[in-house]
């Protein structure tokens, strides 16, 4: 039992934005609805009206803009991304993350907009998509307006949507040439879990290809919001790559973060395999990036 | 063995079409014209008096039919074991989740708003989580019973002090299990309706029906055959649903509200108020003789009851001595303790404490073993119990194969090859196990069962009977039987589902007994409707019975088939001839199992099932993630009626074990359930298990219908212990803690070398 | 507050005036009287519900009725054709797939789906495709073993009969 509300479906972005307008702070926007469904289930919201967003044209699809960038719209639910890999390697790095959320079931109505704008500190797209350094274009009443991803999170469940904006779609640069990057999600079930900790990285191959001129690695569930561990990368940037310096700076990503204990694991654990993981994805990365050419 | 027609072979379930085609009507799938819907409102406080509680606004919303509380009632108690139960909290609630109104409205968003316009008024109590606290002096008393002890078993056979002084190894160790949930998709539910006659009819699914009447019926100032209990599809079981007070709440809120009523919990109502595993903290000790017998067994358990009685008693009976028979034990002491704490009440999951015990002796052998330097199946089979023995507690080996299990689980995962010889991080684990296929202790007056077999006028034949099929597939496996005695398809058997009022007394599917006891009644009915059968042709075709055939459906003197009758022919014909009454075969079995005394010694079943299970797991260091990459299970089952059905039971409780094993746990903190929905309640999905092998190990049972023996609780048994013992294998480590969570087993290995293989470790 | 929709369930189509907050399952069982469709955890965690929105598995608990209006819906009432069953329908029968049959709708939907996407899978992807169904009865071992046998996979386990001969 979820309670009463209003339910609106507008036709236009336009519509859709007067309608949050209109309603106020008793409106909220549903997308693929699987986890907002949810927590009016278990009545952890009140809402008076649901504005649905599933059906806008310009929040839907995933293309390419003639500059290279990527663009995602933010109610395209992640059964499609996973579909769309092969449209670039970004698009593949996004795939990787986005079918290790919940079941097939779930990425069918789950949307990338709402996996971001739910704001868990778990949420798997997260990590890859601060290492690709996406960008959230963001509608509101007045002018669009692109925020990093790296600060579109504000805290567990926070973002900087101000009342009566909506995400439109998320932006990912072309990557540099010869990058790699890979997710690693630690869960206890291969499917239907939140990460312990979830760890992606990207590296870009340097001239010398004997270590990385570009390192980005991405923490998710071990801080109050997805995080980028910036001291880590930079102990690997212009430096030969090897297994001993990803482990160092696994170990510097772990004293970056600050997980918390919760049912599902302690802080200390989180720690340890932050620097576990770490390292694992910046080895995956690394040796991808190495046979780059054939995948 | 003697070879059958149908029995043994691959028989299409008789419900399977039904419910690939999503036509099989399970209770939710259910209504009656005119029915409520009920809700019911649980505490939030796991101690606290009920200083009052005001209706008033939930009894005036439009839609309310009837608001019922504690104080509405009269005070009768309700308890299985023990009657410690209120049906709704009059003065006092003893755990967060404890019924204290209840509501019937128009439809479910109706009642769940009356729930929230009732105000309880709580006055919060002490309360007690940890069974040694609740045992402490001065601990909040949560029954009237001393250091809130609600059940002790102490079992002391042989001389326990002259084993170990003569054992020359002597191993020790604490073992602790979770709380975990049934896990069953449906959940309970029932619709309860009072008759003009003032008799009340319960449409639900219980495991038990004759039982569950019982038990009920005082609780509502009835008898029990003013209750009828009528079973639709059932969606799963597993012991969870063989205790249903929410059938007595649904009764009351009818009975106010003049109206049937249908109840369903909802999963986090199953999470958090049902009636998971009783975790048992158990000390054992074990001593070995070099060559590895064992000469004692020490063993202590503190078994988690919650607020309330439910199964526990039986559970820590189970628990205090079942795993006896699996060796042969010269001495054991037990001292169980089940204790009140206030927290949700456990009772009784598939094994009822045997795969506690299970995990805890078969880890400790296996340490044993490596200590000892003897391979662990090979210290298995050097204390296995034999066809033919009395085991220390008195029962009686009709039929054994556990050897054979060992045996050919050894095969078929290699053991020889693989055993210690895996790469680093790979382990292979073995584990055995003992159970029964019935039990006298739990119905004292009746340990069998029977059933009623009708002839049709179209050759088909109607089985009835008190047992239940929750999913297992025994209807199957009756209607098989039936169609090997009768000469019939089993297609042309229909099984119907237990009525109360209809049904022949049954003690349902409890104990891993319907096929070894509902099976033996359903045979006897079968071959007394057979008899029927012959008579009656015998009179249509003028020879003797003795010299008649069936075959194909048809009845006739031997070697002359043309000049028979089918049996639809003479089924009809018996109608008429019998003045309606026709060919109504009955049938009667108790398998001859006995009372145990009080020191629970006695032959308490009428068969006993063995198995072997070996694991094979892969083991990430860092992470301590474990992954099962294999698995075989050898189960001595006597002989399986259904081979695919017996495989589906054996999958099925292994899965269910290593969801036990490595990621179900219910978690509280401070008497509440944290993780009340299936995303953090982590049952495996298909992804997590591996391809599991089951092994039939078909040795005839003397008194089991065609050899057969139970099969249902025996599968999850001894997977955690397979499980630990692999982990063993692959890191050196044993872990002594459930489940094997991976921050839990990261923690063991932290400080030690991966690549160790077993050597004196624990965690 | 009350919407008309229509819902196209199994090539037929209704009109209906539901309540905005109730879902897809409840419409489906409560209104239609298509019961096929299992409510189990309502939270979209056990996969109970599952049916085919437009071809894709969803968890129908998940979806508000309104949610589907105007789009196609497939439940397991929808499968056999003319009384003819669906392949997958036959092969959980044939391979004992099937146990107490709760989860059963749900699993043989997301199946459908999964092969409707990759006709041949592999054990691990007939896995992964079905991960957001639990059962809690068969171990999952012979309802991977029906929708290998349905795909024609070269992964698929040995057929019932041949099992029996071993």
């Amino acid at each position: 039992m979820m309670g009463h509300f209003d339910y609106l479906a507008p036709k236009t972005l336009a519509e859709a934005l007067g309608a949050l307008q209109d309603r106020g702070s008793g409106a909220a926007v549903l997308a693929g609805g699987t986890d907002l469904l949810v927590q009016l289930k278990q009545r952890k919201r009140d809402l008076s009206c649901l504005i649905s967003v599933g059906s806008l044209p310009e929040l839907k699809g995933i293309r390419k803009t003639p500059d290279g960038m990527l663009s995602v719209g933010a109610a395209t639910p992640l059964g499609e991304i996973v579909s769309a890999a092969g449209l670039s390697r970004e698009a593949a790095c996004l795939a990787e993350a986005a079918r290790k959320v919940g079941s097939s079931q779930v990425r069918n109505l789950a949307t990338l907009g709402g996996n971001l704008c739910n704001a868990a500190p778990s949420a798997d797209t997260a990590p890859v998509l601060l290492v690709m350094e996406a960008g959230a274009r963001i509608a509101g009443p007045g002018k669009e307006r692109v925020v990093p991803l790296e600060h579109f999170f504000t805290g567990p469940g926070a973002t900087v949507l101000q009342p009566g904006e909506i995400l439109v779609a998320v932006e990912i640069p072309q990557a540099p040439a010869g990058f790699a990057a890979s997710y690693i999600k630690h869960s206890v079930r291969r499917a239907m879990d939140i990460a312990f900790v979830g760890v992606a990285a990207l590296m870009v191959p340097g001239a010398d290809g004997a270590g990385a001129a570009r390192v980005r690695i991405g923490l998710g569930a071990v801080s109050p919001t997805p995080m980028r561990a910036r001291k880590a990368e930079a102990a690997l940037e212009g430096q030969p790559f090897s297994v001993e310096l990803a482990a160092r700076a696994g170990e510097i990503a772990a004293t970056e973060c600050s997980p918390i204990t919760d049912l599902r694991a302690s802080a200390e654990y989180r720690r340890e395999m932050v620097a576990v993981l770490t390292r694992r994805a910046l080895v995956a990365a690394w040796e991808s990036a190495q046979g780059g050419a054939a995948r | 063995m003697p070879d059958f027609s149908v029995v043994g072979r691959g028989v299409t379930r008789l419900d399977a079409r039904a419910k690939a085609r999503g036509e099989t009507r399970y209770l939710g799938d259910m209504s009656l014209p005119g029915m409520l819907h009920g809700k019911i409102l649980r505490s939030p406080h796991p101690h606290a008096r009920i200083v009052g509680i005001d209706c008033r606004r939930a009894l005036s919303l439009a839609g309310v039919k009837a608001v019922v509380t504690g104080r509405d009632l009269p005070p009768h108690k309700y308890g299985y074991l023990v009657q410690d139960e209120l049906i709704l909290a009059r003065d006092l609630v003893r755990f967060a989740g404890e019924e204290v109104a209840a509501v019937a409205a128009v439809d479910e968003d109706t009642a769940q708003e009356a729930l929230d316009l009732i105000r309880v008024e709580y006055e919060v109590l002490p309360a007690v989580f940890e069974m040694e606290d609740a045992m402490a002096e001065g601990a909040p008393r949560i029954h009237d019973v001393e250091r809130n002890i609600a059940s002790r078993v102490v079992i002391n056979r042989g001389d326990v002090e002259r084993g170990f002084q003569e054992a020359h190894l002597v191993m020790e160790d604490r073992f602790t299990t979770q709380s975990v949930h049934q896990g069953y998709l449906d959940p309970v539910s029932c619709i309860t309706r009072w008759e003009d006659d003032g008799s009340l009819t319960i449409h639900g699914v219980t495991q038990a029906p004759f039982i569950q009447r019982e038990v009920m019926a005082a609780s509502i100032g009835l008898a029990p055959e003013q209750i009828r209990v009528i079973q639709p599809a059932a969606g799963g079981g597993f012991g969870g649903k063989l205790d249903q007070k929410v059938w007595v709440i649904a009764a009351v809120l009818a009975r106010a509200a003049g109206k049937p009523v249908r109840l369903i919990l909802s999963y986090e109502e199953e999470l958090t108020a049902g009636r998971p595993r009783v975790p048992l903290v158990i000390d054992l000790k074990m001593g070995f003789a070099r060559d590895g017998l064992i000469k004692a067994k020490d063993t202590g358990i503190l078994a988690d009851n919650g607020a309330y009685c439910s199964y526990g008693p039986g559970v820590i009976s189970v628990a205090s001595h079942r795993s006896d028979s699996l060796y042969r034990y010269p001495a054991v002491r037990c001292d169980a303790k089940l204790v009140y704490t206030n927290k949700t009440p456990t009772g009784a999951y598939r094994g009822f404490g045997n795969p506690q015990v299970h995990f805890a002796v078969e880890s400790l052998i296996d340490r044993a073993a490596v200590e000892l330097g003897i391979d662990p199946a090979e210290i298995r089979l050097r204390n296995a119990v034999q066809k033919g023995e009395v085991t220390i507690h008195g029962w009686v080996l009709k039929s054994c194969a556990l050897d054979e299990c060992i045996k050919q689980a050894m095969d078929a995962s290699a053991w020889k090859e693989k055993r210690s010889r895996l790469g680093p991080g790979r382990g292979l684990g073995m584990a055995c196990m003992v159970h029964v296929s019935s039990n006298r202790a739990s119905y004292r007056p009746f340990d069998g069962a029977s059933a009623l077999v009708k002839l049709e006028g179209d050759g088909g034949a109607v089985l009835t009977c008190g047992e239940v099929d929750f999913g297992q597939g025994n209807f199957t496996a009756y209607a098989q039987m039936i169609s090997e005695e009768l000469g019939i398809r089993p297609d042309q058997v229909k099984v119907l589902p237990p009525d109360t009022s209809i049904s022949t007394f049954g003690l349902g599917s409890s104990g891993s007994r319907e096929i070894f006891i509902g099976g033996g009644a359903v045979r006897l009915a079968a071959r007394d409707a057979r008899r029927q059968l012959l008579n009656e042709a015998s009179v249509l075709l003028g020879s003797s019975p003795d010299e008649l055939e069936i075959e194909g459906g048809i009845v006739f003197p031997r070697g002359n088939r043309e000049a028979g009758r089918s049996i639809a022919e003479v089924a009809r014909e018996a109608v008429y001839r019998g003045r309606g009454l026709g060919i109504l075969g009955r049938g009667t079995f108790d398998p001859g199992s006995e009372l145990p005394d009080a020191g629970k010694y006695g032959n308490i079943s009428g068969c006993y099932t063995f198995a072997c299970h070996v694991a094979e797991v892969e083991v990430d260091p860092e992470t301590g993630a474990v992954k099962v990459v294999d698995y075989v299970a050898a189960h001595d089952l006597g002989r399986a009626i259904n081979p695919a059905g017996a495989e589906g039971q054996i999958e099925g409780g292994v899965a269910q074990g290593i969801g036990f094993t490595l990621s179900e746990e219910l978690v509280s903190r401070e008497g509440r359930i944290l993780n009340h929905g299936l995303l953090d309640y982590r049952i495996p999905t298909p992804p997590d298990l591996p391809r599991i092998r089951p092994i039939l190990v078909e040795e005839d049972d003397p008194v089991g219908p065609y050899g057969a023996k139970g099969l249902g609780e025996p599968p999850q048994n001894p997977v955690p212990a397979a499980i630990a013992n692999a982990v063993y294998d692959a890191v050196g480590v044993q872990f002594r803690d459930l489940p094997m969570v991976p921050e839990r087993v990261a923690a063991g290995l932290a400080g030690r070398s991966p690549k160790g293989r077993p050597g004196k470790g624990a965690a | 507050m009350k919407k008309p929709i229509t819902l196209n369930v199994n090539g037929e189509s209704h009109r209906l005036e539901v309540p905005v907050h109730r879902t897809l399952v409840d419409v489906l069982r409560d209104d239609l009287g298509l019961t096929g469709t299992k409510k189990g955890c309502d939270m979209g965690e056990c996969g109970a519900c599952t049916v085919l929105l437009d071809g894709k598995a969803v968890n129908s608990c998940l979806v508000l009725a309104v949610q589907a209006d105007g789009r196609q819906v497939t439940t397991i009432e929808g499968l056999a054709v003319n009384g003819k069953l669906d392949r997958l329908q036959e092969t959980f029968i044939e391979h004992g797939a099937i146990q107490c049959g709760f989860c059963t709708p749900g699993m043989i939907l997301s199946a459908k789906a999964l092969l409707a996407e990759n006709a041949k899978p592999t054990e691990t992807e007939v896995r992964e495709g079905l991960a957001g169904n639990l059962c809690r009865c068969t171990g999952y071992v012979k309802i991977v073993e029906a929708v290998l046998a349905a795909s024609g996979s070269p992964d698929q386990a040995g057929s019932p009969e041949q099992k029996e001969k071993d």
